[in-house]
């Protein structure tokens, strides 16, 4: 498929920028840890992305097989649920029955990436294929339980959530969009994969901006 | 031929043994240890990189571009945990004893490289395997090094973070092997000269800074 490279080259272009934007801003000393965890997230995206593109740009393939191209988003959600769980969290949840809705709420999101997972399961993609789109599902969902937490979740002492809700939307937003993107490869459905790969452009361009805007609010 | 990977390793790493006695400081020391260090797992990996590649029915392409680049990172991450864990968390001596362990590691590689086409050799194959390779062993190493300079500090970061440094750490590593055995080759040197110089860059206005 001739348009997996312009898209793949598309995703590289926009997550690159995306992450030089963070890159420039966060990764100094002094600066939020939470937002730096988020950029070098976004270079994790980015550098798969890369991987993916030196593979196709060589000749190699990247369906029906494992490749450690998936790493990339395996890191990003890594580091996205690292900075959600290790930072923020404790800030907004204190472990009391007074969130028990909000953590039912969350289960919503390893529910949807789980629902998504299946329709890749359901393909006629190899049993390789799907055991890597099924290690990646693992950690979209991991990182998708906070995400969607921190969409709804109230802010109680610091006012830090709300600031951040709009990239907790786009992210939990874009894991969608991963796994829309394993399923269309895997049922080879090529207008999908264009559709799909253009709102992935869009998301992770925006990513970080919008992280920015949030952090900066908070810190005002 | 089998042997050769040993033979340099003795050759070139043993002798480093008897300076580790003479070098005054503790820091130093340190160092030149986990340059050893690296290449010893250099040696151990050339090894295991043997047998994967009879699992993957040789098809050297294949393990080198996806399978090689976890095992050597998860090879050189374990030396760099076995000291966060048992002597010190302190970030900028992680950082620099996992580059250490990173060029230790490829100037092993280097060398077993060098004799196997020891009739292609040229001064550009050298400076391509030491901007290239060298840097990013360095670089892949050192990223690892900084999550865990996290384990005690916050364990919540530690086991998360680490594993996706890792991630992070591999991709650079089979992007790097991709692109070397590719017509691109020369992105091969830019993506390790990329990441190295603003890093150092930094580094060295920061401490700067500090005197």
């Amino acid at each position: 498929m001739n348009s997996l490279l312009y898209l793949n080259i598309a995703l590289t272009v926009f997550a690159a920028g995306s992450f030089i934007y963070g890159a420039l801003h966060y990764l100094r000393p002094h600066r939020p840890l939470y937002a730096s965890m988020i950029v070098v997230g976004v270079g994790c995206i980015m550098l798969g992305r890369i991987y993916i593109l030196a593979r196709l740009l060589a000749g190699l393939v990247i369906t029906g097989i494992f490749h450690v191209g998936i790493l990339g988003t395996i890191g990003a959600f890594g580091f996205f649920y690292s900075s959600n769980y290790g930072q923020i969290d404790s800030l907004v949840d204190d472990g009391s029955k007074d969130f028990m809705k909000y953590r039912i709420i969350a289960v919503s999101g390893i529910l949807i990436t789980a629902a998504l997972y299946v329709a890749v399961l359901m393909s006629p993609a190899s049993l390789v294929e799907k055991i890597s789109d099924g290690i990646t599902a693992v950690s979209i969902a991991a990182a998708s339980y906070y995400h969607v937490k921190h969409i709804f979740v109230p802010d109680v002492d610091y006012g830090v959530v709300s600031c951040l809700r709009l990239f907790n939307i786009l992210a939990f937003l874009y894991g969608a969009l991963c796994m829309g993107e394993m399923a269309a490869l895997a049922y080879n459905a090529e207008i999908l994969l264009i559709v799909i790969c253009s709102l992935q452009c869009i998301v992770s361009a925006a990513l970080i901006p919008v992280m920015d805007k949030g952090v900066r609010s908070w810190s005002k | 031929m089998e042997q050769m990977s040993g033979i340099l390793f003795i050759c070139i790493a043993l002798p480093m043994i008897p300076m580790l006695f003479i070098l005054p400081d503790k820091k130093s020391r340190l160092f030149l240890g986990y340059m050893i260090v690296g290449a010893t797992v250099c040696l151990v990996a050339g090894g295991v990189n043997l047998w994967l590649l009879g699992l993957f029915n040789n098809d050297s392409m294949y393990v080198t571009t996806n399978i090689t680049p976890i095992s050597e990172e998860l090879m050189k991450a374990i030396p760099v945990l076995y000291f966060a864990i048992l002597f010190s968390d302190d970030r900028e001596t992680l950082l620099s004893i996992s580059f250490a362990l990173g060029i230790g590691f490829a100037v092993l590689e280097n060398a077993v490289i060098l004799t196997q086409q020891i009739q292609n050799v040229s001064i550009v194959w050298a400076l391509t395997r030491v901007i290239g390779a060298a840097l990013m062993h360095g670089a892949c190493t050192a990223a690892v090094g900084l999550g865990m300079s996290y384990i005690r500090k916050r364990r919540k970061l530690f086991f998360c973070g680490t594993f996706s440094l890792l991630a992070l750490a591999i991709i650079f590593h089979a992007t790097f092997n991709v692109l070397v055995q590719s017509s691109f080759r020369p992105a091969a040197l830019i993506m390790p000269a990329a990441v190295y110089l603003p890093v150092t860059v930094n580094l060295f206005l920061k401490r700067r800074k500090k005197h």
